[in-house]
């Protein structure tokens, strides 16, 4: 990263966000029904860093709760967060729309329509077991993208109204479908609607596999478009003066930014409000330019997600609280009362 | 070589013919207004040759090659655009907006170098912008943000600046100090100018070349003094003017006459 070009706000930013995601990991780790100190997590997770080797002196199980039960969900938190909260920057400035979130044209639907599928006709009679059910919701949320990309195209254009528009009425009638397989689901039912509230329980380091390529590719490319999107925010016909291609670019970058939410709706659900209120956040906090905006919002999101799933898993003695609850609980409040101090400022 | 050769053009909004065969040219270092009344045509035609809109039938030739054969990029090293409705107003600050007129010559994942600094820095200063500089755009006036629009447009370093309309939504004041920079930049460079006005007075006062449109057809054009005649003008705009001369530039105005 270019260090001198980048104003002295940037760089506070970055690196106070950086340092505070690094403590979360950490903190979270430490936290759960057994709870463990501070010097053994640290330990443990430095052990299994590369070139260090320390003195085990802590037990077996302790560093199996770190190393398989927590920290996997830890980072699978985290890559989801930051491919929301990303994605939701990439839409809001691409669509200039501030409504705009990574479910906007549908694909959240799509992937849910897709896990009831395979919650309901494959998995129980297959021998490919857990595995489907990310693969079906995957390809839900393509198709439901495919649909809204061939209902808005005009003239080899998408226009930004038609294509919320599309995203809306896909929305809809896959709503509709997805309501008609929950009723006549019975005792999967319960299964169904917990996915739809998402969840990162059971996070292994094969779904942090599976994600990650996902979550370095887009963030690379979105990252790359930085000064695109602040061009973008002047209007499309200031932008194509501008020299850009904003047809293509707008359809790259929707196509990406949808991938990633599909991507990471497939592994844990339907987690609202990252990728709505972080971006919002983040605009509020350091403003409109893309160059400060986007890498913030990556860290914002992660650690925004890694704390409310630490909270969803930790609240309750007895059971986990769905982590969408939690976002949209510790979210919305928060965002009201920014929305009407920033009001007030301007 | 002229700037713009146009050759019997046409623009059709589905059945709708917005524009009729028309045939111009528009010479280099030119300042060269287009009027008419609402829904001539004129917006379309500014669309048309700074590439926004391909053209339904005819050629374009921008410096002797045709228009549809320069990429995007390619034109927005030679021609800057200052649209109609101007920069919105975003919460970015003057000097961000001004920057990003440079984004047509920066390379790629890179960002403003010190020569890019230069000529914002330069430009700011030149429109008395600098004081402001770091000034939110949605705080401004309607005015001093037309003024931002054009040190962005002034900062693409172009060739061609086409204005659709810089002066409607400006006081008097306003309107004078948009049009003198443009006159000043237009001198000291010898860019060329293409813009459409409204205010017949400002076409009189700031062009060399006037098209007069109407109906999407051409009506006359060619030197300012031959085109600009009330009794022309008074049939296509259907309103009675008069014609005089100003006492101190010597150029064509025109009064109202209402009934």
């Amino acid at each position: 990263m270019n260090l001198k070009n980048k104003s002295p706000k940037a760089l506070t930013w970055t690196l106070g966000l950086t340092l505070l995601l690094l403590l979360s990991i950490v903190f979270s780790v430490m936290m759960g029904s057994v709870s463990l100190p501070l010097p053994v997590t640290f330990k443990i997770i430095a052990n299994q860093l590369p070139l260090i080797n320390l003195d085990p002196s802590w037990s077996v199980a302790q560093e199996s709760i770190v190393w398989n039960l927590r920290l996997p969900r830890v980072f699978l938190a985290l890559i989801v967060g930051a491919v929301l909260a990303t994605s939701g920057v990439a839409f809001q400035g691409i669509l200039r729309n501030p409504l705009a979130d990574p479910y906007i044209l549908g694909v959240s639907s799509g992937a849910a329509l897709g896990a009831a599928s395979a919650i309901l006709f494959i998995r129980d009679s297959s021998v490919l077991g857990q595995s489907v059910l990310p693969l079906f919701a995957f390809t839900g949320g393509l198709i439901s993208l495919a649909i809204v990309f061939s209902l808005s195209r005009q003239n080899g254009q998408f226009e930004r109204e038609t294509l919320i528009l599309a995203g809306v009425v896909v929305q809809a009638l896959l709503g509709a479908f997805l309501s008609f397989l929950i009723a006549v689901s019975g005792q999967q039912m319960q299964e169904i609607i917990f996915w739809m509230m998402g969840s990162l329980a059971s996070s292994t380091w094969q779904d942090v596999l599976i994600l990650l390529p996902y979550l370095l590719f887009g963030l690379t490319y979105l990252h790359f478009q930085k000064r695109e999107f602040n061009v973008i925010a002047l209007g499309e016909r200031a932008a194509t003066h501008l020299g850009i291609n904003v047809e293509r670019k707008k359809l790259a970058i929707l196509v990406v930014g949808s991938l990633l939410a599909t991507a990471a709706v497939s592994m844990v659900g339907i987690i609202g409000f990252v990728g709505l209120i972080i971006p919002h956040l983040m605009r509020l906090l350091v403003g409109p330019d893309h160059r400060i905006l986007l890498p913030v919002s990556t860290l914002a999101g992660a650690i925004f997600l890694l704390w409310s799933d630490t909270i969803a898993r930790t609240l309750l003695q007895s059971q986990e609280i769905p982590i969408g609850v939690i976002t949209a609980f510790v979210g919305a409040p928060f965002f009201a009362y920014l929305l009407k101090s920033g009001l007030r400022r301007s | 070589m002229n700037l713009f050769e146009i050759q019997d053009l046409n623009q059709h909004y589905g059945a709708h013919a917005v524009l009729q065969d028309l045939s111009l040219t528009i010479g280099q270092g030119d300042m060269f207004g287009i009027i008419g009344p609402n829904g001539s045509g004129k917006s379309t035609l500014i669309s048309t040759i700074s590439g926004i809109l391909p053209p339904t039938s005819g050629g374009i030739l921008f410096n002797g090659r045709p228009l549809s054969a320069y990429s995007a990029k390619e034109l927005a090293l030679q021609i800057a655009v200052l649209e109609q409705d101007g920069t919105p107003a975003l919460p970015f600050t003057v000097e961000q907006v001004v920057s990003m007129g440079r984004y047509p010559w920066l390379k790629p994942f890179s960002d403003l170098g010190p020569h890019d600094k230069a000529v914002v820095e330069n430009i700011l200063k030149k429109l008395n912008l600098w004081p402001k500089r770091a000034q939110k755009i949605n705080t401004l006036s309607g005015g001093q943000r037309q003024l931002v629009s054009l040190a962005r447009a002034m900062a693409q370093e172009p060739q061609v600046l086409i204005l659709d309309e810089p002066t409607t939504y400006l006081d008097i004041g306003h309107q004078l100090l948009v049009m003198d920079h443009v006159r000043q930049w237009h001198d000291e460079l010898g860019i060329s100018i293409i813009m459409v006005l409204h205010d017949l007075n400002i076409a009189g006062q700031y062009c060399d070349h006037v098209l007069l449109l109407d109906q999407g057809k051409i009506v006359t054009w060619g030197n300012k003094d031959e085109v600009m005649s009330a009794e022309v003008l008074a049939q296509v705009y259907k309103a009675d003017l008069v014609q005089v001369l100003h006492p101190k530039l010597g150029v064509p105005q025109f009064l109202l006459s209402g009934k």
